[in-house]
C-alpha cells in the first residue's frame, strides 16, 4: 500500500485527526531538527525551535493548502522560526548580553582523533554563520535540504514578505557558496595537500 | 562584476542549468565565458563539499517527541483544557505538600509525600509551557528568598529551620535559582525551572495549611501569604531579564 501523502496527512490534521500530526512529526521531526542545528550550537535551542515549529504547525493548520506541497510549507514555519531566534540572539548581542547558549554546545569532541574533525566543523560552521541571513537560509534549504531554487524563491518570498525571484535565488546561492569557499580557503588547500 | 560577453548574473544562471538556450550556446562557443563557469562550478563544488561536515540527521529523542506533543495538546485545547490538564498536577502537588509540610513538623516520616512529589513534578513538567514556567520559577526565587530571610529567626541553615518551611522551599528554590540565575529559560531549562517553582510554591501552600493547622503560628502563614504574593507581582518584569554575562565575554 503506498504512504499517504504528507498534503493527505496535514489536511486529516486540520480536520481534526490527531494521529495524522504524530505521523507528520515522525516524518519531519528529525530533519527540522537538524536544519536548525547547523545553524544553533545548541541542543535546548534546537529543541525547543522544533516544538515552536510544530506548534506553528498546529495554528496554522487552518491556513494549510492541501493542492499545495507540504515540505516547502513546513520549512517556510521552520526558517521564519530560525530567522526569529537569530535575530533575538542578535539583539541580545546589540545590547551587550552573552546569551549562555554558546557554553552548553551541541557536540563536543570525545577524544583525540575526533578533535580535529570536531575542529573542522567548528570552522565550517563558523563560516556558515559569517554569510548574511539570506544567503544562509539559501545555502541551508539548498544543500542540505536538497530543494529546489523555485521551492527555495517560494519560501523566501513568504518569509521576507516581497517577491523573491528564482533567478535572485541563484545569484544568492552562487555568492555564498563562493564566500564560503573564501572563508575556508585554508581548510580546502590544506584537504587538497593531504591528498 | 561584468564580462563582456555574458553577464555574471547570466554566468549564474548557466552554472545552475537554468540558463536560456542562447547563453548556453554562448558560453560552449566562448572559452572566456566558458571559464568563467567553470570557475564558478569549481567555487561552489568546493564549498559545496565542506558542508559535509554538517551534514547528518539525528534521530528525535521520545522525551522530545513527548514534549512536543504535550505542548501542541495543551494549545490545541484552549486555557479551560490547559487548566485541566494541569489540575491533576497541582492538585498532587499542594496535597503532598502539605502531608510534607505537617510531617516534617511533627516529625514524622516523609516517604509516601516524597514518592507523591516525584509524582507531581513529573505531571507538572508535562503541564507547564515554557513561559509559564519562567515565570514561576522565578516567582519561587524571590518567594525563597523572602521566605527564608524574612521568617525564620533562627536562620536559614539552623535545624530549626531546616524542619519547618524553609527545607523544601531552600531545595527546590535554591534549584530554581540557580537555574534561572545561570541559563535562558529554554524549554529544558524552564521544565526544570517550572518543576522546581510549582513545587516549591506549593509546599508553601502545604506548610501554610499545616501551620495553620497546628495553631498559633499565624506569623508564618501571614509571612508565607505575603512572600508569595510579592514574589508573584515581581515575578513577571524579573523573569523577563537576561541571564548574567558570562564571564570573560
Amino acid at each position: 500500500m503506498p504512504e499517504e501523502s504528507d498534503e493527505s496527512l496535514m489536511a486529516r490534521y486540520a480536520g481534526g485527526d490527531a494521529a495524522a500530526f504524530d505521523t507528520l512529526f515522525r516524518r519531519y521531526a528529525a530533519r527540522i531538527r537538524a536544519f536548525f542545528s547547523r545553524s544553533f550550537n545548541n541542543s535546548a535551542i534546537c529543541d525547543d525551535l522544533l516544538q515552536t515549529t510544530f506548534l506553528k504547525l498546529h495554528h496554522g493548520r487552518e491556513n494549510f493548502d492541501s493542492a499545495q506541497p507540504f515540505r516547502p510549507w513546513i520549512y517556510t514555519l521552520a526558517t521564519r522560526v530560525s530567522i526569529d531566534e537569530l535575530r533575538r540572539q542578535y539583539r541580545s548581542r546589540a545590547q551587550g548580553e552573552t546569551s549562555l547558549d554558546t557554553l552548553t554546545p551541541l557536540e563536543e569532541p570525545r577524544d583525540s582523533a575526533s578533535a580535529e574533525t570536531f575542529e573542522l566543523r567548528r570552522r565550517v560552521r563558523r563560516a556558515l554563520e559569517s554569510l548574511p541571513e539570506a544567503q544562509r537560509t539559501v545555502v541551508l534549504l539548498h544543500r542540505f535540504e536538497g530543494m529546489t531554487f523555485s521551492e527555495i524563491a517560494g519560501i523566501l518570498t513568504t518569509v521576507e514578505g516581497r517577491d523573491v525571484h528564482e533567478g535572485a535565488v541563484r545569484v544568492r546561492a552562487f555568492r555564498a557558496y563562493a564566500t564560503l569557499r573564501s572563508e575556508l580557503i585554508e581548510v580546502i588547500e590544506r584537504a587538497g595537500v593531504a591528498q | 562584476m561584468t564580462h563582456a560577453h555574458l553577464s555574471e548574473e547570466e554566468c549564474i544562471d548557466v552554472l545552475w542549468s537554468a540558463g536560456s538556450s542562447a547563453a548556453i550556446a554562448h558560453v560552449s562557443s566562448c572559452e572566456s565565458c566558458a571559464e568563467i563557469v567553470a570557475s564558478m562550478k569549481r567555487e561552489c563544488i568546493e564549498a559545496q563539499a565542506q558542508l559535509t561536515l554538517l551534514e547528518g540527521v539525528t534521530p528525535v529523542s521520545p522525551a522530545l517527541t513527548a514534549q512536543v506533543r504535550a505542548a501542541v495538546f495543551h494549545a490545541q485545547g484552549g486555557i479551560a483544557k490547559r487548566a485541566l490538564a494541569g489540575l491533576p498536577a497541582a492538585v498532587i502537588a499542594i496535597a503532598t505538600a502539605a502531608l510534607f509540610g505537617g510531617h516534617v513538623l511533627h516529625g514524622h516520616r516523609v516517604t509516601l509525600p516524597l514518592v507523591l512529589w516525584a509524582l507531581a513534578i513529573v505531571a507538572l513538567r508535562l503541564a507547564m509551557t515554557r513561559h509559564a514556567a519562567s515565570v514561576a520559577g522565578t516567582t519561587v526565587a524571590l518567594s525563597l528568598v523572602l521566605s527564608v530571610f524574612g521568617d525564620v529567626p533562627a536562620g536559614p541553615f539552623s535545624v530549626a529551620a531546616l524542619r519547618s518551611c524553609a527545607s523544601v522551599e531552600l531545595l527546590f528554590g535554591a534549584v530554581a535559582g540557580v537555574t534561572c540565575v545561570l541559563s535562558n529559560p529554554t524549554r529544558k531549562t524552564a521544565s526544570l525551572i517550572a518543576t522546581c517553582g510549582a513545587g516549591a510554591l506549593a509546599a508553601q501552600a502545604g506548610v501554610t495549611v499545616a501551620c495553620h493547622a497546628t495553631g498559633g503560628m499565624m506569623h508564618t502563614l501571614f509571612a508565607h501569604t505575603l512572600g508569595v504574593a510579592l514574589a508573584m507581582v515581581l515575578a513577571v518584569p524579573v523573569s523577563r531579564l537576561r541571564p548574567l554575562r558570562a564571564v570573560g565575554a
